[in-house]
C-alpha cells in the first residue's frame, strides 16, 4: 500500500470538501427586501453575520459598510420618494466576526437595532427584513447591467492631481446612490474607471460625473439689476457677468437632512466650512441678512441655489433650507461638497448595459460552457472508459476547486464575473481535460512499453505532470501580461485563466496522479480492458 | 500495428507548402481588406437592442436616423439588433439610444450602448501591443530557460504563423475586431504552444542517447508517439470553445471565433510547423550532421 498517495487523495478530498462547502455554507450574497414608512431613528446596530447596516437616509434606504468603523458609505440602495415603499436589492458584505458599528445615516435618527439574516425588526416606525440568495460569484457589469465610464484626462495629469480627482469623482458617485458603485484609478493613473451596477437613470448618472464643478457663490445684489431679477435656479449666467466671492473649495463638508426646524418641514442641506471660508462666508452674510440679500451658488455658471440670508453666519455651520424634497436636498448637497476638478476630465469609454440584457448573456454563456463540458465528458468516458470515468471525477473536483476559488476572491472583492470571464473559464475546461488526457495517455503508453501496471503508474503520470505543467505555465506567461497591460474586462479574462491553470495543476497532483497510482496497485491489474491497457503485461 | 505511423518529417516540404499558401492568403488579405476595427479602437458608438418586437431593419434604420445618428451602420442578430455610429459623445449617444429604444418599443433593460472616446483607441491599442510584445518576450525566456533557445524560437515561429492566420482570416471576411479579439489572440499565442511543448518534450526525452537513427527521424518517432494525445487534448479544448461559439452569444461569439480559429491552427502548426523547423535546425549540429552521414552511407 502506498500511504503517501493515500495522503494526497486525503488532502484533495479534503480540499474539495472544503472549498464546496465554502461556495455553498458563505452567507456571501443577501438579497434583501427592505420595507420602511417615512419615519425617523437612531443610535448603532449590532450585526452578526455581516457588518452591513441598513438605515433611512433622508432619501431612501441606505446601506452603509465597513471592515472598520470608518463607515464609508457603499451604498443607497434605492432612493425612494415615496413615503412608504419595499425595495429589494443585493449587495456584498464580508461575513467575518461580530462586530458593532455605528449607524451614520445622513438626516435620520436611527435606533438601536440587532440584526441577523432571517429576521425582522422595527426601528422606529421602520421595519427591516433580511434575506438570504443570490449566488456567491459576484457579477460584472456586463452581466448584471449598468453602468461603466472610463474618464480620462484631457491633458496627461499628474498622479497627485488624478488622486484628487478620483477622491471628488468618489463624493460623486457616492451621492448616486448606487449600491456597489466602483470608483478606481487605471492604466498607469492616467484613466478614472467608474462602474454603477444596476443604475437605472444612466444619463442623469453621466451628468453627475461628467460636470467639471466650477463651484462659485455669488452676491446677487453685485449683479447688474436687470440681470438680479432672472437668478432663480436652474438659470444659465452669461459668461463674465458676474464675480464669485468665494469658491467651491472652502467647502468641507455638505448634507441633507430633515429640516430640524417644526415651522419649516422638509429638507435641508447643511453646509461646514474651512477656515477662510467662514470668514469670508461671515463678511458676506454679516453685510447680506439686514436687506435678506440673496446668495447665488453658481455650478458651471448656472444657478443651483439662490437663497435668502436670514441670518449673519459667523461659525461657518450654514444650513441651505426652502422646501427641498428630499431629492433636491441631497443633489445640492452633492452638487456642494463635489467641489471643482483638479484636471478636466472627458469620457473615453462609456458603457450602459441593460440589466436583462446582461444575464441573457450569462445564460448563454454559462449553457455554451456546460455542453462543452458535458461532451468532452462523453468524450473522455468513450475514448479512455476506465479513465474516462476518472477523468469525471478530476473535473468534477476541479470545477468545484476553481469556483470556490473565484467565490473567495469575489467575496475579498477581488474578482468579478465578466463575459470575457466565462470564455475564461470554458477555456480552462479545455485545459483541464488535457491535462487528465496528458496523464491517461502517458499511462498506457508505458504499458505498452513493458512497464507493470504498478510502474507505469509512478513514472508515467510524473511524465505526464511535468509535460502539463511545461505547457500550462506557457499559456501562463502569456496570460500574465494580458493582466497587467489590458484596459478593460479583458483582464477578467487573462485572471480567470490563470486561476484555472493552477487549479489544474493542482488537482492533477493531490489527485488524478494519486489515483492513478492507487488504481494500479489492485484495480487496473484486474481488468485491463476496461482502462485500455489490455494484452499488457500484468502484475504478477 | 494499431496506430498508423505517418512521415510528417519526410513531408514536411508540403505542410511548409500549405503553411506558406495559407499564410500568404491571409498576408494578402491584410494588405487588400485592412482589417475592420471595432469601434473600440477608432471611437464611435455601438447599440445594442434585444427583444425589439417585430422590427425590422429598415424601421431600426428610420429610427436611427430619426435619433439623430449620424452614419449608423445596422446590423441583425438572433435576438435584437446592433446599431454602430460614429458618435463620440456620451451624453449624445446615450440621449440617442434613448430615443431609438423608445421609438422601437424597447425597454431600458434591454439597451446596451458603448461609447468611446477618440483617442482612447490609441490606448487599447498600445496597451494590447505592449502585452502582445511582453507574451512573446515571456515565452521566449521560459522555453529558452525550461528548454533550449531553438525550441523557443521555433514555437515562437509557429506562434506567429498562428497570430497571423487568425488576423488574416479575420481580415478576409471582414469580421471586426475588437479587445476581445485581441485578448483571444493572445491567449492564443500561450495555447498554440501547448501541443508544441507536449511535442518538444517527447523530442527532448528521445534526443537523450540519440545514436540508432538521425534526429529527423526521432523527430518523427516523437510526433507519432504523441499523436493520440494531439487529437484528443486538441479536440478537448476545441469543443468546449466551439460549443462558445454556437451557442454562446453575439459577444462571446468574438472571443470563440478567434479563439477556435487559433487552436486549430496552433494544432496544425505545432506538428507542420514548429517541430520540422526544430528538427531542420538541430540537423545542421555537427553532432546530427554526423548521425545524418552515418545513416546516408548506410543506405
Amino acid at each position: 500500500m502506498d500511504s503517501r498517495q493515500k495522503n494526497y487523495l486525503a488532502i484533495a478530498g479534503l480540499v474539495v470538501l472544503l472549498v464546496g462547502a465554502l461556495l455553498f455554507l458563505l452567507p456571501f450574497k443577501k438579497a434583501d427586501s427592505v420595507s420602511w414608512q417615512a419615519g425617523t431613528a437612531s443610535g448603532s446596530s449590532t450585526l452578526k453575520e455581516s457588518k452591513a447596516v441598513i438605515g433611512l437616509t433622508a432619501d431612501g434606504i441606505g446601506v452603509q459598510a465597513a471592515a472598520d468603523s470608518s463607515m464609508k458609505p457603499i451604498a443607497l440602495l434605492e432612493r425612494i420618494t415615496d413615503s412608504t415603499a419595499t425595495v429589494s436589492a443585493s449587495w456584498r458584505v464580508s461575513a467575518t466576526t461580530e462586530s458593532t458599528l455605528p449607524i451614520t445615516v445622513r438626516g435620520a435618527v436611527v435606533k438601536s437595532a440587532e440584526l441577523s439574516y432571517g429576521t425582522t425588526f422595527t426601528v422606529g416606525s421602520s421595519s427591516f427584513s433580511l434575506q438570504e440568495g443570490g449566488s456567491s460569484i459576484t457579477q460584472g457589469l456586463d452581466l448584471r447591467g449598468g453602468l461603466s465610464v472610463i474618464l480620462t484626462p484631457k491633458k496627461a495629469a499628474d498622479a497627485v492631481a488624478m488622486q484628487r480627482a478620483l477622491v471628488i469623482m468618489n463624493t460623486r458617485v457616492n451621492g448616486l446612490g448606487v449600491s456597489e458603485a466602483t470608483v478606481q484609478l487605471e492604466n498607469d493613473n492616467q484613466a478614472i474607471l467608474v462602474q454603477l451596477p444596476g443604475v437605472r437613470d444612466a444619463r442623469g448618472a453621466l451628468d453627475v460625473i461628467g460636470q467639471a464643478g466650477q463651484l462659485a457663490f455669488v452676491e446677487v445684489a453685485s449683479l447688474p439689476t436687470t440681470l438680479q431679477a432672472q437668478v432663480v435656479d436652474g438659470f444659465k449666467m452669461p459668461a463674465g457677468s458676474y464675480k464669485p466671492f468665494m469658491t467651491g473649495d472652502v467647502i468641507t463638508t455638505a448634507n441633507a437632512k430633515a429640516s430640524s426646524n417644526v415651522a419649516r418641514p422638509g429638507y435641508e442641506v447643511s453646509v461646514s466650512m474651512n477656515a477662510s471660508g467662514t470668514a469670508t462666508w461671515a463678511e458676506v452674510t454679516t453685510r447680506s441678512f439686514p436687506t435678506g440679500a440673496r446668495i447665488a451658488i453658481l455650478l458651471d455658471g448656472t444657478v443651483v441655489s439662490a437663497p435668502s440670508v436670514n441670518e449673519a453666519i459667523t461659525g461657518g455651520d450654514t444650513s441651505i433650507t426652502g422646501n427641498f424634497t428630499a431629492e433636491e436636498a441631497r443633489k445640492l448637497a452633492m452638487i456642494l461638497q463635489s467641489g471643482a476638478l483638479p484636471v478636466d476630465l472627458q469620457f473615453s469609454q462609456t458603457e450602459v448595459v441593460g440589466p436583462t440584457l446582461g444575464q441573457d448573456s450569462l445564460y448563454q454563456g454559462i449553457t455554451a460552457a456546460l455542453i462543452g463540458f458535458a461532451i468532452v465528458a462523453l468524450y473522455l468516458a468513450l475514448y479512455y472508459r476506465g479513465f474516462g470515468l476518472l477523468s469525471w471525477i478530476s473535473l468534477g473536483s476541479f470545477a468545484v476547486v476553481y469556483l470556490g476559488v473565484l467565490s473567495v476572491l469575489s467575496s475579498a472583492g477581488q474578482y468579478a464575473l465578466s463575459l470575457p470571464g466565462i470564455a475564461g473559464i470554458t477555456l480552462s475546461i479545455g485545459l483541464a481535460a488535457d491535462t487528465s488526457i496528458l496523464i491517461f495517455e502517458r499511462y498506457k503508453e508505458e504499458i505498452a512499453m513493458g512497464r507493470t501496471p504498478r510502474a507505469a503508474a509512478k513514472s508515467g503520470t510524473k511524465h505526464a505532470i511535468l509535460t502539463s505543467l511545461d505547457a500550462d505555465a506557457v499559456t501562463f506567461a502569456s496570460a500574465i501580461p494580458l493582466f497587467i497591460f489590458a484596459i478593460g474586462p479583458v483582464k477578467g479574462f487573462a485572471l480567470t485563466l490563470m486561476i484555472g491553470i493552477v487549479c489544474d495543476l493542482t488537482i492533477a497532483m493531490l489527485f488524478t496522479r494519486p489515483a492513478v497510482i492507487l488504481l494500479a496497485e489492485k484495480t487496473i491489474g484486474k481488468i485491463p480492458g476496461f482502462f485500455g491497457v489490455k494484452g499488457s503485461a500484468v502484475d504478477a | 500495428m494499431r496506430r498508423p505511423y505517418i512521415d510528417f518529417m519526410g513531408k514536411r516540404m508540403w505542410l511548409f507548402s500549405f503553411s506558406g499558401v495559407v499564410l500568404l492568403i491571409a498576408l494578402g488579405s491584410l494588405v487588400f481588406r485592412p482589417l475592420n476595427l471595432g469601434i473600440e479602437f477608432k471611437g464611435g458608438t455601438v447599440i445594442t437592442l434585444t427583444n425589439v418586437s417585430g422590427a425590422t431593419i429598415e424601421q431600426v434604420r428610420s429610427a436611427a436616423s430619426a435619433a439623430g445618428i449620424p452614419g449608423a451602420a445596422v446590423q441583425t442578430t438572433e435576438r435584437g439588433f446592433i446599431v454602430r455610429s460614429t458618435e463620440t459623445k456620451t451624453v449624445s449617444a446615450e440621449a440617442q439610444a434613448a430615443a431609438m429604444a423608445a421609438t422601437l418599443k424597447v425597454a431600458s433593460t434591454d439597451r446596451q450602448v458603448s461609447t468611446i472616446g477618440p483617442e482612447w483607441g490609441s490606448n487599447i491599442t498600445n496597451a494590447s501591443l505592449l502585452a502582445l510584445a511582453v507574451s512573446i518576450i515571456a515565452i521566449l525566456a521560459y522555453i529558452s530557460i525550461r528548454f533550449e533557445y531553438k525550441m523557443a524560437v521555433t514555437g515562437v515561429i509557429a506562434l506567429l504563423h498562428d497570430a497571423a492566420i487568425t488576423l488574416g482570416l479575420y481580415a478576409l471576411l471582414g469580421r471586426e475586431v475588437t479587445p476581445n479579439t485581441v485578448a483571444a489572440l493572445l491567449t492564443i499565442l500561450g495555447y498554440s504552444l501547448y501541443d508544441t511543448i507536449v511535442v518538444f518534450h517527447r523530442i527532448r526525452e528521445n534526443t537523450q542517447n540519440l545514436s540508432k537513427k538521425t534526429f529527423m527521424d526521432m523527430a518523427n518517432d516523437s510526433l507519432n508517439q504523441v499523436l493520440a494525445r494531439w487529437i484528443n487534448t486538441g479536440l478537448s479544448s476545441l469543443i468546449p470553445v466551439i460549443c462558445l461559439l454556437l451557442f454562446g452569444g453575439e459577444t462571446l461569439r468574438d472571443f470563440a471565433f478567434a479563439l477556435t480559429v487559433g487552436l486549430l491552427s496552433g494544432a496544425y502548426s505545432s506538428v507542420a510547423v514548429a517541430s520540422p523547423l526544430y528538427a531542420m535546425w538541430k540537423e545542421r549540429e555537427p553532432r546530427y550532421l554526423a548521425l545524418r552521414k552515418k545513416f546516408a552511407a548506410a543506405k
